[in-house]
């Protein structure tokens, strides 16, 4: 079958730890720490057969940039530099002739998800020479999974239900975590309203369980309860479904439109006080 | 060793590099067994340990994947495995993510099997459907029986899987199709209005006409663009998938955008 030259290939667990080991390790001097997200975590924890996203993300500017070098030495040239978040520097690389062909790499975060000692606490590390290439488990997995909406991110989430429902204490205590870190960070000084964040994390969290359908949800009613209790205490005036659809439909949300003159007492309701940063934070 | 226990383990560890914990999860066998036969299959060299580490303090745990060896011991189990399945008057195929694979959109994954009713296939997940409509004319290779384009068409369309469904788009733009062929297909597998909608998102003009007899795509709504709920409003068709997702699907596997 005629096949187009520009096609992202789908890459296995098998692809992506041979070109780690093989291909990757070997073009870097110092210990390195890419921690896996969406499909590439998935396909390492063997959930799904093959992905075609390779998502990397770092805990600090230097280890970005060495892998970034790492990938540059590999004949990788970086495509597009996305900045929808002031905070989170995400660069795509691209080389055709590779076997892992696209990769995604984000800094500090990765779709807003901090890294804290209680997300890393059941993470597995494969060590490839100074690579240390950080394998999340299934319940952290399954809550970033519902950050980014789309139709394949929704269908990841039910193919991990499929093999069985998260533990849905340590998936809520995940999400009111990185929910605190937020909130604490209000009534600090920030280049990026932090309210964003809380909106995108709250509303994108109950509409991805809106759109796993009422089946799927019966399986993880703590999840989903929980879910809709943190979108309701916004008490936004437009519904999770106008919310959902333009989330889907948008690169940038315009919450100031969205939330017009709510905006300073929802941040009064929400701030906490700061608190300290977790330890794995801190930029090495 | 039992050699369906084995398939079963070697085939869990073949895709993502799982603990021994997420391995007796993935595989439903019980740990006691589980870690004898990653032991046993260990000591045969069909399975290789990876250095691991944690985070924090405690245990590292034990990530096991197939050696080559154990890899090709592997596939030549599957293939004598599907022979046998097809020899006990049950109607098997190669599932979806193989067909698909054979027809063009590489859905690169643990090998399947379509059968008529259930059966206990070992390693492989199977993917039940019992209409019989749907195992007419398969196409046969060496590397044993697929279904006809047409019969993975009309199957993908109402599958209710958004990837499986935008692959049925993709796959309908393939210059082998026999049209006719298709169109009698989704009329006995109950498909008619999914085939027409995603023939019009695709882009092929089948000459079909929507029947009023609404047909649900997705288990749930999902947002879609204003021109593809018109459409699928035309078509009769609930919970449509969006163009977005088959142009996306199209631009991976081969279609034209």
């Amino acid at each position: 079958m005629a096949v187009a030259p520009d096609r992202v290939r789908p890459k296995t667990a098998a692809d992506l730890l041979g070109w780690l080991e093989r291909d990757v390790s070997p073009h870097l001097a110092i210990e390195t720490r890419a921690i896996a997200h969406g499909g590439t975590a998935l396909a390492l924890l063997g959930i799904k057969d093959s992905t075609k996203d390779v998502d990397f993300a770092f805990q600090s500017r230097d280890a970005f940039d060495r892998f970034a070098d790492a990938l540059a030495s590999l004949g990788f040239r970086s495509r597009r530099d996305f900045r929808a978040n002031p905070n989170e520097v995400y660069q795509r690389f691209e080389n055709p002739s590779s076997i892992v062909d696209v990769v995604d790499v984000r800094f500090p975060t990765w779709n807003n998800w901090r890294v804290t000692p209680a997300l890393l606490k059941k993470a597995v590390i494969l060590p490839f020479a100074k690579l240390r290439v950080v394998r999340l488990d299934r319940d952290a997995i399954f809550l970033y999974q519902t950050y980014p909406l789309r139709e394949t991110d929704i269908d990841d989430l039910k193919t991990i239900l499929a093999e069985g429902a998260p533990d849905q204490s340590r998936v809520i205590d995940l999400f009111d975590e990185q929910d605190g870190i937020h909130r604490s960070e209000l009534s600090e000084d920030t280049t990026h309203e932090p309210l964003f964040n809380i909106l995108e994390l709250r509303v994108r969290f109950a509409a991805a369980l809106q759109l796993l359908g009422p089946v799927r949800r019966r399986e993880i009613p703590r999840i989903g309860r929980h879910a809709t209790r943190r979108f309701q205490d916004l008490r936004l005036r437009r519904s999770l479904g106008d919310l959902t659809r333009i989330l889907r439909t948008s690169e940038l949300v315009s919450w100031d439109d969205i939330m017009g003159r709510g905006f300073g007492p929802l941040r009064d309701r929400l701030a906490i006080p700061p608190r300290k940063r977790p330890a794995s934070n801190r930029h090495r | 060793m039992k050699l369906d226990i084995a398939l079963n383990i070697l085939s869990a560890a073949a895709y993502g590099a799982p603990t021994t914990t997420e391995l007796i999860r993935a595989t439903g066998h019980s740990p006691r067994t589980v870690i004898q036969y990653l032991e046993e299959l260990e000591h045969r060299g069909w399975m290789t340990r990876l250095p691991t580490e944690r985070p924090g303090v405690g245990r590292p745990p034990i990530v096991r994947r197939p050696t080559g060896a154990g890899l090709d011991y592997l596939r030549g189990a599957e293939m004598g495995l599907f022979r046998k399945l097809s020899r006990d008057g049950v109607r098997i195929l190669w599932g979806p993510v193989r067909a698909l694979t054979e027809w063009g959109v590489p859905f690169i994954g643990r090998p399947d099997i379509f059968a008529d009713r259930p059966i206990d296939a070992g390693p492989f997940p199977v993917t039940l459907e019992g209409n019989l409509a749907f195992y007419d004319d398969p196409l046969t290779t060496d590397d044993g029986q697929f279904p006809a384009l047409e019969s993975l068409i009309a199957w993908a369309a109402k599958s209710g899987d958004p990837r499986r469904v935008a692959a049925s788009a993709v796959l309908l733009r393939d210059p082998r199709l026999r049209v006719d062929r298709l169109l009698e297909l989704a009329e006995r597998m109950g498909a008619r209005n999914r085939v027409g909608f995603l023939a019009a998102l695709a882009g092929r003009d089948l000459e079909l006409r929507p029947n009023s007899h609404p047909e649900r795509m997705l288990e749930s709504s999902l947002p879609v663009e204003a021109e593809t709920e018109a459409l699928a409003r035309t078509w009769h068709v609930e919970n449509p998938i969006s163009a977005a997702l088959v142009k996306d699907l199209g631009r991976l596997y081969g279609g034209r955008p």
